[in-house]
């Protein structure tokens, strides 16, 4: 399932957008494109075989800008019962503090992230900047790795980075919002990108030719 | 592959090079990056420190933090800083992680018409706040507006500040639920709200339902160490024995509630048997021969009767004291014994002033001092424009005329939410639902109020009543006003910034106030920064706030306090009044005599509910934070506390489940069952049974007090009397 515009597709999905790119997100020929991306990345099994049937109606009608802004309102913010926010930290123990458990920010995800983005000369992007390890910019950090060509870091980047996923998606199983679905279904196209570890789109020649 | 332009579009610039700068070893895998960093030197050249204060409790000790790869790494207690004395408690270590936990607030929160809330945009809360504001000033006045908040530096400023400029009157702190009644009824004594004991240099300390083991200032338990190592005689006067205790010569199990008794029987001997001061009396006091005829029949015997201490201790104490003084004194207390807890408290603390006076013992060695603070100057009002002083009376100020006047009655204003009469309250930093007085009540009181806004960084259950929530930064996100500290020595501490703001969307309370009075049309009584006024506070006081942040903590050895000044008694007569026309007024007798508590347990499963600290919480303030909660699963700190005895007659044993009912509430919880205990009563350990379930480490752990305390507010002081309260209890399953 991975693919460097389904990544850059989801990745949109879980971040602060503005309307007019979301909308220009969800035109139908460019939100059919991705639909086509996920059936040829799963192919030659289809879609409703990999994700169920309710997560493919709702992957294929995205919700309004207006819907995924007032789910982002109630759940893409801390501190609520009904927080869902996509950062990696809050699934994460500390290194220095394993007893604690889960559920603080700035766990070492967030640290690991903030050096590789400045390692490959990048820059965070001043409205998520202090998270990250935000599920927006992992999914980012993927489709760049993968569009440059690298793709064995993408791989050893997949494998590493995503796993937590599992647990976040058991907390937006418990978001009593029928909009919850859509997300639920990227991150169910997430895990199994994860799982099959392939990766597609990769100009492998491109990180290769630098070395 | 079906790039376009949004597909191509990323979050991360310059994304141009980076398969360069991978082939080149920019590209680390997590397990490499985590191996680098276990190889990191401990000195990283990436570190800073600051100096800052604790949030933990309302003390705030100073300490140094350390900060490595943005994150919090290690705490230094400050030497200088007057509450810490290089030292931090427990709470101090662990509140820190609540920067980092998964429930703080990260955006301006609305509550919509489903009741559910969901972010804003500050610039939408502001301007609706705003506009709601001036809509209740505009039809109801000023007067209808309250604001509550558990005093911080930077926080004590701007809260009143900003309702000062809405014209407001209705300012409280948390105090009618922590010391007002001790605050105002020394007040009606000696003209001062507090006094320190020189715990350090007593021959006799006594001290009544406070243990400084278990809080809350360090430097308050170094001086009982002090006090123990050279042979002071310590006695505990608590119903529970406490963990200082260990310091003590003595532990008196007094019956909760009856301290006053106990006090006023002490005074009775020292004047039957002529060992007081007379000389001091003769000079400094006022309506002496009042409170005598009152007390004339406070005998030890009486007395052991209500507080159940043997008269013949309470003769003995009384002797010793006598000849201890005056470097002997009854402690001043702090929430414990008579801070909030019964209907007599405010009294108590008055026949505890007149008992330190009988033994001369005011800013004498080893006595009770009045020690001065240092506070900041006239500063220049073209900068720091002075705001008018609100007309009118705050709520509560009449009907509890004995009130701390810079506290007030704070519940009180909330019953006047529910009666009509206030439309607008603000809260910063006070969780006053849960912990103040009965929180099904005190919600009830918030639902009726046409706006409600609560400044916090988690949800607490103040702000689950809010219709919108502020988000602040963490203490250790923000620089706040310098903290001026009284004692033998005064200083000042600061809390400076340690760490960038962990989420983006907070601010801290200067920023927030200064957003809400432009919004609510007041703005030009906020053109400083906070930076500027700490500056030119310091300034006013002969530093800066380069020189602080360098320091940590500034002392002003040239204001030392000075043993054996009579200090300017700052009451009506300016004499240490035994009587007070004032306390007449509000129905009590001129000088202290007995008041019996509210309620009194019946005996069989019936038995007073008290509270008290327990060393690593400070009520609801540090119950979410995970290291401290978990101290409290390792030893079971939930448990109630209960005789053996009483325990023995109920068929209960140590670590059985029991049922605590009365009619407000009935929970189930598990016993501690010791002889650590008097008998009339149970403890229940503050700080636990959270109802906000936004709070995932607190929701639903143990038992919370103020579930099973009635709406009530001590006569004349208006406390809300929180160990008024009678339970049964019962072991399930029996």
């Amino acid at each position: 399932m991975g693919t460097v515009s389904v990544f850059s597709i989801a990745s949109k999905c879980f971040a602060p957008l503005p309307k007019d790119e979301y909308d220009e997100m969800c035109a139908p020929a460019v939100w059919g494109a991705f639909i086509d991306d996920l059936c040829d990345a799963v192919a030659p099994r289809s879609l409703y075989e990999v994700l169920s049937e309710r997560e493919v109606a709702a992957l294929k009608n995205p919700p309004s800008y207006e819907e995924h802004d007032a789910f982002c309102r109630r759940h893409f913010t801390g501190g609520l019962a009904a927080s869902a926010v996509p950062v990696e930290s809050i699934y994460r123990t500390r290194r220095e503090s394993p007893e604690d458990g889960k559920g603080s920010y700035r766990s070492d995800s967030a640290l690991y992230m903030e050096d590789l983005v400045r390692r490959l000369g990048l820059s965070l992007p001043p409205e998520i900047a202090a998270y990250p390890d935000h599920l927006a910019l992992e999914l980012d950090m993927l489709a760049v790795l993968l569009r440059s060509g690298c793709a064995d870091e993408a791989r050893s980047f997949l494998s590493e980075r995503f796993d937590w996923l599992v647990d976040y998606r058991q907390q937006l199983l418990r978001l009593e919002d029928s909009q919850a679905a859509f997300y639920i279904a990227l991150v169910d196209v997430l895990i199994g990108a994860m799982a099959d570890g392939e990766l597609q789109d990769a100009d492998r020649t491109a990180c290769e030719g630098a070395r | 592959m079906s790039e376009n332009a949004i597909t191509r579009r990323s979050f991360l610039a310059g994304s141009a090079g980076v398969a360069t700068l991978a082939a080149a070893g920019g590209y680390m895998s997590f397990g490499a990056w985590q191996q680098a960093c276990a190889d990191e030197p401990e000195a990283d050249g990436g570190s800073w420190s600051a100096y800052t204060m604790c949030n933990a409790c309302s003390s705030k000790c100073g300490y140094k933090a350390y900060v490595k790869n943005g994150r919090l790494s290690k705490l230094i207690a400050s030497e200088h800083d007057a509450h810490a004395k290089g030292k931090i408690c427990a709470r101090g270590y662990g509140y820190p992680s609540i920067a980092y936990s998964e429930d703080r607030l990260t955006d301006p929160l609305k509550k919509n018409d489903k009741g559910e809330f969901e972010k804003i945009s500050w610039e939408q809360a502001y301007q609706e706040i705003g506009d709601k504001v001036k809509a209740i000033v505009d039809a109801e006045g000023p007067q209808a507006l309250a604001l509550v908040q558990d005093p911080r530096p930077s926080g004590g400023y701007y809260t009143k500040r900003f309702l000062d400029a809405l014209g407001s009157p209705n300012y409280y702190t948390h105090g009618a639920a922590c010391n007002i009644s001790k605050a105002a009824g020394y007040t009606q004594v000696i003209g001062a709200s507090d006094f320190s004991a020189d715990v350090a240099n007593s021959k006799m300390i006594m001290y009544i339902g406070r243990s400084v083991a278990d809080a809350i200032r360090p430097s308050h338990l170094q001086g009982l160490q002090k006090a123990h190592e050279k042979g002071a005689k310590v006695v505990m006067v608590d119903p529970r024995c406490n963990n200082s205790t260990v310091f003590a010569d003595e532990w008196l199990p007094i019956n909760p509630g009856t301290d006053l008794a106990f006090i006023l029987a002490m005074s009775h001997v020292l004047i039957r048997d002529g060992i007081y001061a007379k000389d001091y009396v003769d000079a400094n006091v006022t309506g002496f021969d009042e409170f005598a005829a009152g007390v004339k029949d406070c005998t030890p015997a009486w007395a052991e009767g209500i507080c159940g201490i043997a008269a013949s201790d309470i003769e003995r104490l009384a002797v010793e004291f006598a000849q201890a003084a005056p470097a002997a004194c009854i402690d001043a207390g702090w929430r414990g014994g008579f801070g909030n807890q019964y209907a007599n408290s405010g009294e108590t603390a008055r026949a505890i002033a007149v008992f330190n006076t009988l033994l001369g013992c005011w800013n004498q060695k080893g006595g009770a001092l009045l020690t001065s603070s240092v506070s900041a100057g006239k500063l220049d009002e073209e900068k720091f424009p002075p705001v008018p002083k609100p007309e009118g009376k705050k709520a509560g100020s009449e009907e509890y005329p004995l009130s701390s006047s810079s506290m007030g009655v704070n519940v009180f204003a909330a019953t006047q939410a529910k009666e009509g009469n206030i439309k607008g309250m603000f809260f910063y930093n006070s969780n006053m639902v849960a912990g103040y007085s009965n929180p099904a009540y005190l919600q009830e009181c918030l639902d009726a109020l046409d706006l409600c806004v609560v400044i916090d960084i988690q949800m607490s259950e103040t702000a689950l009543c809010a219709d919108y929530v502020l988000p602040e930064c963490s203490f250790l996100e923000r620089l706040e006003l310098p903290a001026f500290n009284g004692g033998k020595v005064p200083s000042v501490s600061l809390r400076d910034k340690v760490l960038d703001l962990i989420h983006p969307n907070t601010k801290p309370c200067d920023e927030i106030f200064k957003g809400l009075a432009d919004a609510c049309g007041v703005g030009e009584y906020f053109p400083f920064t906070v930076e500027e006024l700490a500056d030119a506070q310091l300034k006013s006081v002969g530093s800066s706030l380069a020189d602080l942040r360098r320091v940590g903590t500034i002392e002003f050895p040239e204001k030392a306090f000075e043993y054996g000044k009579t200090p300017k008694w700052k009451t009506p007569s300016e004499k240490i009044q035994f009587a007070s026309e004032k306390c007449a007024k509000a129905g009590y007798t001129a000088a202290p005599t007995w008041v019996a508590p509210a309620v009194m347990p019946a005996g069989g499963n019936q038995f007073r509910m008290i509270t008290g600290k327990q060393a690593i919480h400070s009520h609801t303030m540090t119950a979410n934070c995970k290291p401290l909660m978990a101290i409290t699963e390792d030893y079971d700190l939930t448990r109630i506390w209960m005789n053996a005895d009483r325990a023995a007659a109920l068929g209960i044993k140590d670590g059985d489940e029991v049922e605590v009912s009365n009619d407000l509430h009935t929970g189930r919880c598990r016993v501690k069952v010791t002889q650590r205990m008097n008998p009339t009563a149970i403890f229940m350990p503050p700080a636990y049974g959270c109802s906000s379930e936004q709070q995932h480490t607190a929701y639903g752990i143990g038992l919370r007090s103020t579930d099973f305390s009635p709406y009530q507010l001590e006569p004349g002081y208006g406390s809300t009397m929180s160990h008024e309260v009678l339970v049964t209890v019962k072991k399930v399953g029996a």
